[in-house]
């Protein structure tokens, strides 16, 4: 009951822009390496004190590694009951991804956050800040694990 | 005289417990988050050197707090020379507290006519007591109450600090299983159920044996018991908080010492 009232309270409390959809675009790059394995991947809306706003995507297989997806896990991957509809699903092979998420993100700076963790390989975190008046396309190019990450987001 | 007087002081020193052993204690688990059901296995040593093993500790005041308060004993222990190691099963939803310790320890030290050195006991306040000779001088007791541990989670962080009121405990403040390097992580003690206001945290990171200072960096606990800690580096850390209290004259017993430590993993931002 108390964390009935509490979730009310801060639904009142942040106020909401009404269905935004936000397009990202991801780069999962060919690694030239002697054993390959396909990179668990989170990607997620952050707000400024770097809480999940919203999960938007998580490529994973065994649930015993999920924690290494480690900034994911300890911000609020663990407290996620996967499977998450239409978000969450299984490790994807190199190539260019199109994920669309449409709905309701509370107002103010947002930060779209790309981990991508490989078995004996390395581990990427990307941070891209979202324009701040939620309208227009923002790009990075990850170094090693990641290859361009492109999101646009659009009332 | 200055020499004799210095010996004297330096065998009274060594007389006391914790002072004895200047060693850092500490418990290492393979992991501290898990995302799936898990046996975590754990170092159980004492060592200058952080986190390298160097003496085995004696396992039979471990216990395992499980996130729903129910007391589990280790799996597999074994007392090497170097390292006591045993495994925990980690199967709930929630945070796990291993402890070793927090229960108060006696130790007497007595001086028997004729004989060189004062004698020195350990044990129940009680037997302590009832083993010192009639003619026995300058007899003094002492406390010590010694917590060591570590949380370890599966899933979602739960609250399982120990709150016994007894010693030094770290009751609130950041989840020991979510800091950050570049966020500063508030930690609340108690002193036998109080806030533990003016005691000292020291904070050491891992590694200490491939540079050439410690690296520890201390915090004195404001009014409420609480320091904020600034991380250095990702890694593990051992952070240490000890007092040592003189009782006033014709108190039973003579000094009361307190100690905690806990070892925690701090994540790359």
């Amino acid at each position: 009951m108390r964390k009935l009232v509490g979730v009310a309270a801060l639904m009142a409390a942040t106020s909401f822009v009404q269905a935004e959809t936000l397009t990202v675009e991801l780069n999962i790059p060919e690694m030239d390496v002697a054993e390959y394995h396909r990179p668990y991947i989170a990607v997620w809306v952050s707000d400024d004190s770097r809480q999940i706003v919203e999960h938007v995507a998580v490529w994973v297989e065994q649930e015993k590694w999920w924690r290494d997806l480690r900034s994911w896990w300890r911000r609020g991957g663990s407290q996620t009951e996967l499977p998450i509809d239409g978000v969450s699903g299984a490790t994807r092979k190199p190539g260019t991804y199109t994920l669309t998420w449409d709905g309701d993100l509370p107002e103010g700076a947002l930060t779209l956050n790309v981990e991508a963790v490989r078995e004996v390989g390395g581990r990427e975190h990307i941070r891209l800040p979202l324009p701040a008046n939620h309208n227009g396309k923002v790009e990075v190019k990850g170094s090693k694990e990641l290859g361009l990450i492109a999101a646009t987001i659009a009332p | 005289m200055k020499k004799q007087m210095i010996v004297a002081l330096t065998v009274s020193v060594m007389g006391w417990p914790l002072v004895a052993d200047a060693h850092k204690r500490w418990l290492l688990p393979t992991d501290f988050s898990l995302s799936d059901a898990e046996q975590v296995s754990f170092d159980f040593t004492a060592s200058n050197n952080l986190f390298y093993v160097d003496k085995g500790m004696s396992m039979d005041g471990v216990e395992i707090i499980d996130p729903a308060g129910e007391v589990h004993k280790p799996i597999n222990p074994v007392k090497r020379k170097r390292r006591s190691v045993f495994d925990v099963d980690i199967e709930k939803e929630g945070t796990y507290r291993v402890m070793s310790g927090g229960k108060p320890m006696y130790f007497s030290s007595f001086q028997v006519p004729g004989e060189e050195k004062p004698s020195r006991g350990r044990g129940a306040l009680d037997e302590l007591k009832a083993k010192i000779p009639a003619n026995a001088t300058d007899v003094k007791f002492s406390e010590s109450i010694s917590l060591l541990e570590t949380y370890i989670t599966l899933g979602a962080p739960s609250d399982n600090f120990g709150k016994s009121g007894q010693g030094i405990e770290l009751v609130g403040g950041a989840h020991p299983n979510t800091l950050y390097a570049d966020e500063p992580s508030r930690f609340v003690f108690n002193l036998n159920g109080k806030p533990a206001k003016g005691l000292t945290v020291e904070v050491t990171p891992d590694g200490t044996r491939y540079r050439d200072e410690e690296g520890t960096v201390s915090y004195t606990l404001d009014d409420k018991g609480a320091a904020e800690v600034n991380w250095s580096v990702p890694g593990r850390y051992l952070i240490e908080v000890g007092a040592e209290i003189e009782m006033p004259k014709g108190n039973e017993i003579a000094k009361r010492y307190y100690s905690y430590s806990v070892t925690l993993e701090v994540l790359q931002p």
